[in-house]
């Protein structure tokens, strides 16, 4: 039915036959004004158009499609163009048309219906078989069973680089060029598609004319015969090599990301059982504050929760207000800053106690700046604050006494000669750093010359015998004066034995020795005192014994006389005269009393103080019941207060008491009423005692005579006695360490103290 | 009061001639006075005691009831007379009265811890004299029995 425009012979009659014989692809033939000159029947099919209406006219035209401008579409790649045409009986069809330009200046379409874009569904076999041969791109095979015989369209060959006369149509040729990894698939994809219509589309590479492999993706449905048995093939085939390779590169990527996704979470877990057996606390929490992790340790440091909800704890709950504080302020903005921040923390246990912890607070931050978690991990800090308190604190020590003790530090390497000094040295050898040579020849120059050879000796011998060497010499500095070191050093030796290096301290002990000098001829001093004393203590003694004894016999003698001559002869003395026997016997009397208290004044000076503790209230009613018979017929008023026990020489205390009642009772005698005051104080350091009379007094401007050796404040004939009464008052209580002294007013009164020192505990009562 | 003239005898050991002329006085006072002796110095009080040279012919007689020691002696003092009568087996029984011008506790306790019987001052006052002296002779002599010679 194709109409040909030459009136030519049979050939072309037969290639218009054969034209037609493919009802699904269109041939046209056209001028080169494009005018049609062939219609084919395949091209009817397609268009709906019959040749009638076609042949004549103008392709263009007749086709009206869109951008179908024969030269131009001719001249691109590929030369195809897709539009719909009108179908007779209503609706359109979607058709490719590909233009070639032929020798003798006219032009070739091919008309090729194209799929409509498809919904969902399953393909059927016609429609994939025109899918088959859908686009210039495909080549197109046609595989006889029977002979062998495969066509390859020019495409075909094309595709594979060859031009189409270049290889031979036989199934061989496929077989040929097929890697021979895809040879076995291929066959079993036939196989399988003759015996079970299994859809055959797979993809293969082929050999290219140039060798290299390419990949193709083939289809092809069989033809059967009424037995089902198929005898022909077709199929068509494109290069997918692009796809193919972006489909390996996918695959082999998908493998390789499952394969680090496999390799990282078991890295995770990995980093988890770390994190969990460390013994820092670690953990996480997100920017509002909640827990998100914690570990094993720092849950364990927590302890348990109270309410056993550990999760609903929230950040600031794990440190105490004011830390808590000091993080919001000073930590997170840090850690937001800079990514981490590092410092001292206290954790707070649910218990409420602390632990001192060293902290690492880091920022996770998202690319567009947000935070999205906080990290952080803790350290116990308990012992390394408490060793490094230790540490500072012996530093200062050792830098306190070094400095206080001025203790220089030397070090002698023995083996190049070099002496290393610390400031201290050079501060004790009184030489500036820049005048000291620095090596042992220049410190043995130092030495004094009297002591050089045998500091020399010593050190040498504290090298040979690997002891340690305690030496005192003397240095002489540059202004010429001398000055007493100390040395003390230690031999290091390397491994070998021989002695490498020595070290060690020296200090100034110039101050030490003058002192001890001075305390040597101070004892010396002390010594020969003591001796000098010892020898008046004895001088004195005997003094004492000759006047006790022979200064009391004579007196006895004249006492002894007057009384025999006013016994014996009183009848014949006159009245004076036994008047002045008399007094030569009172006088007599009084110089013995003299003699009697000198002796005991000077006998106080000699006696031990005994102390003990005394019931100083018991003392003085004692004295008191000793004292009143000697005055029956006095009234006296003795009024007693506080009186507190203290510590002292029982005997001396007495004689002490004694004496100043007894002064009382005396100097109130011309009153016709005596009232004595008797009273104690205890102040923190001592114990004040007071007797205080209504009696004669004295001018407070002799005060000071009061208590001197016989120094007397009135008359004899007012008031009888020595003078030595208060000398030995204030002697004994002087021996005692304490003080004594006296206010009065002349015929109002005096009133005596003294203060007896405290012990460093109250005395208890006796 | 009943006195054994051959036994009640006093011996006074006292070198100043004022003290004994004072003693004396005093002894006159009482029953005793005639068989006072005084003894000048610590080597006649040593010979009269022990019978011996100047005082040899005494062997055999019977010791003093009581004697009245001064300290202070010349030749041989009161403390070494005392020493030797009182570590003497054949003397340390006769009673010893030391009577001296010292008041050192000194002297009081080297006295005692010899042996002395009795340690008295001697007051400058005459009238409190004669009291002791008259004390001494009516309880040494009197009032005190005396161990049985040689016993």
């Amino acid at each position: 039915m194709s109409r040909v425009a030459s009136e030519s012979a049979f050939p072309a009659v037969a290639w218009g036959e054969a034209v037609d014989a493919f009802s699904d692809l269109g041939f046209v033939a056209t001028s080169a004004a494009g005018v049609i000159v062939g219609w084919s029947a395949g091209a009817e099919a397609i268009t709906g158009i019959a040749a009638d209406a076609a042949v004549g006219h103008d392709v263009v035209a007749v086709l009206a499609l869109p951008g179908l401008d024969l030269p131009s579409v001719a001249g691109r790649h590929p030369p195809r163009v897709t539009g719909r045409v009108e179908l007779a009986g209503g609706g359109t069809r979607l058709i490719a048309v590909t233009v070639r330009a032929t020798p003798s200046r006219g032009f070739a379409l091919r008309l090729e219906e194209v799929d409509e874009p498809r919904g969902p569904g399953v393909e059927g076999s016609a429609q994939r078989y025109a899918r088959a041969v859908d686009g210039a791109g495909d080549g197109v095979w046609d595989w006889v069973l029977a002979t062998g015989a495969d066509y390859h369209s020019p495409r075909w060959k094309q595709l594979l680089g060859f031009a189409p006369d270049e290889l031979p149509n036989h199934i061989d040729t496929f077989f040929a060029r097929l890697h021979p990894d895809d040879v076995e698939r291929a066959r079993a994809a036939v196989a399988a598609h003759f015996e079970h219509r299994t859809p055959y589309d797979l993809d293969l590479r082929l050999r290219t004319k140039s060798g290299e492999y390419r990949w193709f993706r083939t289809r092809g449905e069989a033809e059967r015969d009424d037995r089902g048995a198929p005898v022909r093939m077709t199929g068509t085939m494109i290069d997918v090599t692009e796809r193919k390779l972006a489909e390996l590169e996918v695959q082999r990527t998908n493998a390789e990301l499952e394969r680090r996704v496999k390799h990282q979470t078991g890295e995770l877990r990995r980093f988890v059982t770390v994190i969990e057996a460390s013994t820092d606390f670690i953990g996480m929490a997100d920017p509002e504050g909640r827990l998100l992790y914690l570990n094993r340790a720092f849950r364990d440091a927590l302890g348990p929760h109270p309410s056993n909800d550990l999760w609903s704890t929230r950040v600031h709950e794990l440190y105490m207000p004011s830390m808590s504080e000091r993080i919001e302020r000073e930590a997170r903005p840090a850690a937001i800053r800079d990514g981490h921040w590092l410092g001292e923390t206290e954790l707070r246990r649910f218990d409420g106690t602390t632990i001192p912890v060293s902290q690492l607070l880091l920022a996770h931050i998202s690319p567009t700046g947000q935070v999205e978690y906080f990290s952080t991990i803790m350290r116990d800090d308990t012992q390394r604050r408490r060793m490094a308190a230790e540490l500072r604190l012996r530093a200062d020590r050792l830098a306190v006494a070094a400095a206080a003790g001025m203790v220089g530090i030397w070090d002698w390497n023995s083996g190049d000669d070099a002496m290393t000094w610390d400031d201290v040295m050079y501060a004790l050898y009184g030489v500036a750093r820049d005048r000291f040579a620095a090596t042992y020849a220049a410190w043995l120059g130092t030495i004094h010359e009297a002591d050089r050879a045998r500091v020399d000796d010593e050190v040498r011998r504290a090298l040979r015998e690997q002891k340690p060497v305690d030496t005192e010499f003397r240095v002489v500095w540059p202004d010429r004066t001398v000055h007493v070191i100390r040395a003390h050093g230690v031999v290091h030796r390397a491994d070998s034995g021989a002695p490498q290096r020595m070290l060690g301290t020296n200090w100034d002990i110039t101050d030490i020795k003058r002192a001890e000098a001075e305390i040597r001829s101070l004892n010396a001093d002390l010594e020969r005192r003591a001796a000098e004393v010892e020898a008046s203590n004895k001088e004195l003694e005997a003094f004492s014994y000759t006047v006790s004894h022979d200064l009391r016999a004579p007196l006895r003698a004249i006492e002894g006389y007057s009384r025999i001559v006013q016994e014996d002869f009183a009848p014949e003395l006159k009245d004076e005269l036994q008047e002045y026997l008399r007094d030569i016997r009172r006088n007599t009397l009084h110089m013995g009393r003299l003699v009697d208290d000198l002796l005991a004044f000077s006998r106080l000076g000699r006696q031990a103080v005994a102390k003990q503790a005394v019931s100083v209230e018991r003392l003085v009613e004692q004295c008191l019941a000793e004292l009143r018979p000697r005055r029956p017929e006095r009234e006296v008023e003795v009024r007693l207060g506080n009186l507190p026990p203290c510590l002292a020489d029982r005997t001396l205390l007495k004689q002490v008491w004694f004496n100043l009642l007894d002064n009382a009772l005396k100097y109130t005698s011309k009153r016709d009423r005596a009232v004595i005051d008797i009273a104690g104080e205890r102040r923190a350091q001592e114990t004040i005692y007071s007797v205080k009379d209504n009696g004669v007094g004295f001018d407070m401007r002799f005060a000071e005579k009061l208590f001197g050796v016989f120094q007397r404040m009135h008359r004899q004939e007012d008031y009888e006695g020595t003078g030595v009464g208060l000398a030995i008052v204030q002697r004994m209580i002087q021996r005692h360490g304490g003080r004594v002294w006296a206010e009065a007013q002349p015929d109002v009164g005096a009133t005596f103290y003294f203060a007896l020192p405290r012990a460093e505990h109250d005395v208890a009562e006796p | 009061m009943s006195l054994n003239p051959e036994r009640a005898e006093i011996v006074v050991v006292e070198d100043n001639p004022d003290d004994i002329k004072l003693a004396l006085r005093a002894f006159r006072k009482t029953d005793a006075a005639e068989h006072v002796t005084i003894l000048r110095d610590g080597v006649e009080a040593l010979e009269y005691l022990f019978c011996t040279d100047r005082y040899a012919h005494r062997k055999g007689e019977p010791p003093p009831r009581v004697v009245v020691l001064d300290l202070k002696l010349p030749l041989i003092d009161g403390l070494e007379v005392l020493r030797r009568v009182k570590s003497d087996p054949r003397t340390k029984m006769i009673p010893i009265v030391v009577m001296t011008s010292s008041s050192e506790a000194k002297d009081m306790i080297s006295t005692y811890t010899l042996g002395a019987n009795s340690y008295i001052q001697k007051p400058v006052d005459f009238a409190s004299f004669t009291e002791v002296i008259r004390g001494i002779s009516s309880y040494w002599l009197t009032v005190n029995q005396a161990p049985l010679p040689g016993g």
